[in-house]
């Protein structure tokens, strides 16, 4: 087109014509090279998309494979703390019965006449006794509220009441000691706060317990007021006593953990006690702490919420009565163990009653059919008909007289106790049971015993 | 060589000079792609060589001021097609510290078959910088033209002087920048 000698020269210069028709013809093939690229480029775009949405759909299936794997191992997990649970539930009943005997023969011995010695001896054995009783109890009781298994009442409770009874409980081991016991409830507590008597109470045992344990001169005091508009109640046991290296007040509410392996030596205790305070009082919606200096005192507050409740109503006028008479009571005692069989007939003999005794559910029903007994103290585990179902039989009897039946139970679970409820029972009394309880359920049934006439 | 660079040469040619010297030059370069380009494409790095020497020819002007001039010019297009990258820099000084790292690493993602130069930052201060180029091609004036383009864009005067390196293969040019 050009020559190569004089490429620009003017002669060979393109016309207007000739430019736009070469650039025409330039900028149609940079449009189709543009387009090949664009092409290529969307083909590479297109492989990474299906190449990321392989890979997501990879990442989706190893999630979902993992959270299976997760989901079956907090299934073991489950299976292995129920069945944790189960254990330490066998093993503490197992343990109670024999303990029911223990303690229960202690105390008859306890009230004979014994020479100084054999009743210091007798003495070690029943502190002894009440010591291991309550660590199963402590064990027992974690075990539950780990597994969620106890339910807090929400009836009406009586603060000023509960820290009455704990100060009065307590004074006598203040006393020995010569510490200063004292409470006081602000003014604007409310008298009646929705709650859990029992369990409230037993926070404040096991914490004036500790501060009693770990003082030895001054006082331990007991605060409760009501903050932040009412809607917590603050509840504090300060003591005089030795007080909580810092680098230990962390560890205090895990379980087993005491300030040092020596406190359990010198002052005995399981180290329980804390952690069953802490789940008790989350489980009320609440938090615990403490603050101290190391020989210069502690004070464990908790807060835990204020709910204002009305008064419950007084229905008590039953046991008012005048005091029956326990000899005319007709009672059966069902019972296979020949120890628990002497024990509570010696009890039962202290207490001036008497009763007739079936070695098993079925002796019993025999026996009630016959519509002479007033109470029943019926044990749950038996050979040939257990204690449920010698009440369901008991209760589907017709034409006589329904006596009370109060299980003799060392099971201590919940779920327990509401089958006997369920089964027609009216009360329980947890093996081993002391005299004064006995004594309770039988002015109870006596009681009625007279309304009914 | 990636496309930019012979659509932008073009463009300038064409505005510097007149749409008929453009075809002419073209023409005389006998380019195997025929001078078709599209910027996103690639090409031959030899078929710009032809385009300038043939310009040289018809404005005559020496080559090597010819590919700063160019370099000036295709600095100026840069920053406007990517003024986001520039809005971060106080002055050359970052542009060209920040060329091998952060500029050609972005180039590299989007092109990976890119040949790119590499700056290296020798010496800097605040009124001083001593950069080596280093390439396969001998582009040492384009880069020249560009660091001048990016005085200009950033108002700032900058005397520049060079020195060849020795080099096993393709080009080492040390340039030193003082800030006036």
């Amino acid at each position: 087109m050009t020559t190569p000698s004089s490429p620009l020269a003017i002669a060979n210069a393109p016309d207007e014509m000739e430019i736009v028709l070469r650039r025409v013809e330039r900028e149609r093939r940079a449009r189709k090279q543009a387009e090949q690229l664009l092409e290529h480029k969307s083909m590479e775009l297109y492989e990474a998309n299906q190449r990321l949405q392989a890979h997501a759909a990879e990442l989706e299936r190893i999630v979902h494979e993992r959270t299976r794997a997760l989901e079956h191992a907090l299934g073991v997990m489950d299976e292995a703390l129920r069945a944790k649970g189960e254990f330490l539930a066998v093993v503490s009943h197992e343990i109670r019965t024999p303990m029911n005997g223990v303690l229960g023969m202690t105390q008859l011995l306890l009230m004979t006449e014994l020479t100084e010695e054999q009743r210091s001896y007798a003495e070690t054995i029943r502190s002894s006794g009440e010591i291991l009783l309550a660590l199963i109890n402590d064990i027992l009781d974690l075990s539950k509220l780990e597994s969620g298994k106890v339910t807090l009442d929400t009836r009406p409770v009586d603060v000023r009441a509960v820290v009455g009874e704990v100060t009065q409980l307590m004074s006598g081991q203040a006393q020995q000691k010569k510490l200063v016991l004292k409470h006081s409830v602000a003014a604007e507590v409310p008298q009646w706060l929705r709650g859990d008597a029992t369990r409230l109470k037993q926070i404040f045992l096991n914490l004036v317990g500790n501060a009693i344990k770990f003082t030895h001169r001054g006082s331990v005091r007991i605060d409760v007021a009501s903050i932040e508009q009412g809607n917590w109640l603050q509840c504090s046991v300060k003591d005089t006593g030795i007080g909580i290296p810092p680098d230990r007040v962390g560890k205090l509410f895990e379980k087993f953990s005491q300030v040092d392996s020596s406190i359990s030596r010198r002052y005995g205790g399981t180290g329980l006690g804390l952690a069953i305070c802490k789940r008790l009082v989350e489980g009320m919606g609440g938090t615990i702490g403490v603050e101290s200096k190391h020989y210069g005192g502690s004070t464990f507050t908790f807060r835990i919420p204020a709910i204002p409740a009305a008064a419950p109503q007084e229905n008590q006028s039953t046991r008012s009565l005048s005091r029956p008479t326990l000899a005319d009571l007709r009672i059966l005692l069902v019972e296979d163990n020949a120890v628990n069989q002497m024990l509570a007939m010696s009890m039962l003999r202290k207490l001036g009653a008497s009763a007739d005794l079936a070695q098993d559910g079925q002796e019993c029903v025999d026996k009630v059919s016959t519509g002479e007994y007033h109470l029943v103290l019926m044990d749950i585990q038996m050979p040939r008909m257990d204690g449920v179902a010698a009440t369901r039989a008991i209760r589907q009897l017709s034409g006589i007289r329904q006596p009370r039946i109060v299980a003799l139970t060392a099971n201590a679970m919940d779920s327990d106790r509401q089958a006997c409820l369920d089964a027609g029972m009216e009360d329980f009394l947890s093996k081993p049971f002391q005299v004064s309880n006995l004594q309770d359920r039988l002015e109870t049934a006596a009681s009625l015993v007279k309304v009914k006439g | 060589m990636k496309g930019i660079i012979f659509t932008e040469f073009l463009e300038m040619v064409e505005q510097r000079f007149s749409a008929q010297a453009m075809e002419q030059m073209i023409a005389a370069a006998q380019l195997p792609s025929g001078g078709a380009y599209t910027a996103v494409g690639k090409y031959d790095h030899g078929e710009i060589w032809r385009l300038v020497c043939e310009l040289s020819k018809v404005c005559d002007t020496p080559v090597p001021e010819l590919f700063k001039a160019y370099g000036e010019y295709l600095f100026s297009r840069l920053a406007s097609n990517y003024a986001q990258l520039l809005a971060a820099m106080s002055g050359s000084f970052d542009v060209l510290q920040s060329l091998d790292g952060v500029i050609h690493s972005e180039v590299r993602r989007l092109y990976p078959d890119a040949e790119l130069p590499r700056f290296d930052v020798v010496e800097r201060s605040p009124s001083r910088m001593v950069l080596v180029y280093s390439s396969k091609r001998h582009f040492a004036d384009l880069a020249e033209g560009l660091i001048r383009g990016s005085g200009r864009h950033f108002k700032e005067s900058i005397v520049i002087t060079r020195e060849q390196l020795p080099s096993d293969d393709g080009n080492r040019v040390r340039f030193t920048l003082t800030l006036q």
